[in-house]
């Protein structure tokens, strides 16, 4: 899953960036409003979600939210500020933001709250992905092929992870590259298959269908 | 603590009382006195009317009761007696005398009238009654009449003091909070300039308490960007058992602390030079100042490869103290060496200027947009897109302790290169001008 963080105090940016990369979050991090909106602009489908701070450089971090909204992405954004007022909360959330942290708060809600906005958004109650065969706990990070569980490492797991956001859909190359990697990562030509070759061997072969040409997808039936 | 209205109460008590006391000591001396005359004229009364061949007295008045006469021929006969004791002469002499009378003490009143001799006599204990009971009537509706002159003065006085009374209890009933004036219009003349001062003063108190609740909501807002920091890189730390990546992180933490160790630093920095108040009195010497300064943040500014130096040094003595002028240079020094890069100078100069004295910190660091010139002396605000722009605290305090020593100080963009010039003037004090 990538996140976005945009964030202009250089210690909160840092820690986001080591605290959600070690939940094999794949993390990009700009310092302003302005980079912000050309990050969501250039690659509106390559986030799961942002982190945006209210008090931004050059650009705040509601006229951010406005612009992206009226632009027609629908990115989740979870707002990160120190103005915890009634009305900061009500304007924020008018313009278009889907929830509020305040500082100081913990990785760990930080980590809960982005998962529940991504639940929320890609309409599922439960924080649980699942196919005929294959479930994925996005809450534990676990995968598990009939109850039994498989290890993953961290790029295989976002691997499976995007695959299994909508079932049946197919991802190509690029796609699943920039659900995968960030901006500072260089890509291997191959690393996808390579991920594809390893991941298969793990789950089995058949949950995963190639179509020539255009990409892959999890198998929906048994 | 004293009591206006028990004061006046009791001093109005007391010499009301001391003129009533003595008023009605005279009376009964005076009545006391005339009673007696008016005896003393009765029984020459009665003489006279025994003379005149009356051998019978009217005893019709009280006063006349007790009266015993005793008339002789002028050989001694006794012609007539109310009294055995006065079967013969008492032996006074014309006028009046005291004798006593068989056991008794009598006023006697002795004359001749035709060759007769009379005698009238009186006891003198009835006298004395006598003369108590009138003069004891004149003097008593004094005193029943003083408690109530001291209950008029009572209620007068408390009618008076009422207004106090509820300008007390209005100020007691107010919320500490509250700035609302106290209403003075109804007050005597006397006590509305007490009360139109005590309005000031809650007036200024009321602007101190807004200023310091806006201060405490700015500090706890500042607090939390450090202290969210904290929390984050206190939780990746936790999220860590690589050794190499736990150290990494532990110095980002301590960075963090330090950080968050400075803003509460110079938050306490800037509550306590704000409490200082107006300026002191007290002269300090401009030129020392500089050397100090110089001295202190010379290695500082070494080892961020920045040259300090002293350009001009003016033999000023300002109106401040050693403190606030190290604090005043100190935190603009701090702000040029911070924002010069390395390798580059700093450079502080004193002169006069007109009826100030100034003193100039020109960096060469990337300057200020025109905009931002007046805004950085705001609290907490600090300027955009930068990482090291502090947290927007040490211009304030600057701007706040000069104000207190009279001055003034701002910031421009230098011309003459890229770099900021921070401007402070200040009061110079007599005793010391010139360039040395």
């Amino acid at each position: 899953m990538r996140v976005l963080i945009v964030e202009d105090d250089p210690m909160i940016g840092a820690s986001l960036v080591r605290g959600l990369s070690d939940e094999g979050y794949v993390v990009d991090w700009v310092h302003d409003g302005v980079q912000a909106e050309s990050a969501l602009q250039n690659g509106s489908n390559e986030f799961h979600v942002a982190l945006l701070d209210w008090g931004l450089p050059r650009k705040s971090g509601i006229e951010v939210i406005r612009h992206i909204r009226r632009a027609g992405n629908n990115i989740p954004v979870l707002v990160i500020t120190a103005r915890d007022s009634l009305n900061d909360r009500v304007l924020g959330l008018d313009q278009g933001a889907d929830d509020f942290l305040v500082k100081p708060f913990e990785l760990a809600e930080l980590k809960a709250r982005i998962r529940a906005l991504v639940r929320r958004h890609t309409g599922r109650v439960k924080p649980e992905l699942k196919t005929a065969v294959l479930s994925l706990d996005t809450t534990s990070r676990t995968v598990t092929r009939d109850g039994r569980r498989i290890q993953l490492t961290a790029r295989e797991y976002a691997l499976l992870h995007a695959l299994m956001q909508r079932p049946g859909t197919l991802l190509s190359r690029a796609q699943l590259e920039a659900r995968i990697y960030g901006w500072a990562d260089s890509v291997e030509s191959n690393a996808i298959e390579f991920l594809l070759h390893g991941l298969r061997q793990k789950i089995g072969g058949e949950q995963i269908e190639n179509v020539r040409g255009i990409g892959w997808r999890v198998a929906t039936g048994p | 603590m004293i009591s206006l209205r028990r004061r006046l109460l009791l001093s109005l008590w007391l010499a009301v009382s001391a003129v009533g006391v003595i008023s009605a000591a005279l009376a009964y001396r005076y009545v006391n006195r005339e009673t007696k005359n008016l005896l003393d004229s009765q029984l020459q009364q009665i003489a006279g009317i025994v003379a005149g061949g009356g051998t019978h007295v009217p005893r019709t008045r009280k006063s006349d009761q007790d009266i015993e006469i005793g008339a002789w021929d002028a050989d001694g006969t006794l012609q007539f007696s109310s009294t055995a004791l006065l079967r013969t002469p008492s032996g006074a002499t014309p006028g009046f005398s005291e004798r006593t009378l068989g056991t008794e003490r009598y006023r006697v009143y002795a004359t001749v009238l035709g060759g007769r001799r009379i005698e009238v006599a009186q006891p003198v204990d009835a006298r004395d009654d006598q003369a108590e009971a009138a003069a004891l009537a004149a003097f008593l509706p004094v005193f029943v009449l003083l408690p109530v002159l001291a209950l008029v003065i009572a209620l007068v006085i408390r009618a008076l003091l009422q207004p106090v009374r509820e300008v007390a209890a209005a100020v007691s009933r107010r919320d500490v909070l509250s700035g609302e004036a106290l209403q003075a219009s109804a007050l005597p003349l006397e006590v509305a300039p007490l009360v139109e001062e005590i309005n000031r003063l809650l007036a200024r108190q009321g602007q101190a308490l807004q200023r310091e609740r806006h201060f405490i909501a700015d500090a706890a807002h500042a607090l939390r960007t450090p202290l969210a920091a904290l929390q984050l890189q206190a939780d990746v730390l936790d999220g860590s058992t690589d050794p190499l990546e736990r150290a990494a992180r532990l110095k980002e933490l301590r960075a963090g602390i330090q950080r968050a160790t400075r803003l509460t630093e110079q938050l306490l920095s800037l509550a306590r030079v704000e409490s200082l108040g107006d300026a002191p009195a007290t002269v300090v010497d401009l030129h020392w100042g500089l050397q100090e300064v110089h001295a202190l943040y010379a290695p500082l500014a070494a080892a961020a490869g920045v040259a300090l130096e002293i350009t001009a040094n003016a033999a000023a003595t300002v109106y401040g103290d050693p403190p606030r002028l190290l604090l005043i240079c100190g935190n603009l020094l701090d702000n040029a060496v911070r924002h010069t890069p390395p390798g580059r100078r700093v450079e502080m100069s004193s002169a006069m200027d007109g009826a100030m004295v100034r003193i100039e910190i020109r960096d060469e660091g990337p300057g200020l947009e025109p905009d931002q010139l007046q805004r950085v002396f705001e609290r907490f605000y600090t300027v955009p897109g930068r990482d090291d722009a502090g947290n927007g605290l040490g211009l304030a305090t600057v701007e706040t302790v000069v104000k207190q020593l009279g001055g003034s100080v701002s910031l421009h963009n230098r011309t003459d290169r890229s770099g900021l010039v921070a401007r402070v003037l200040l009061r110079p004090a007599p005793g010391g001008s010139g360039d040395r």
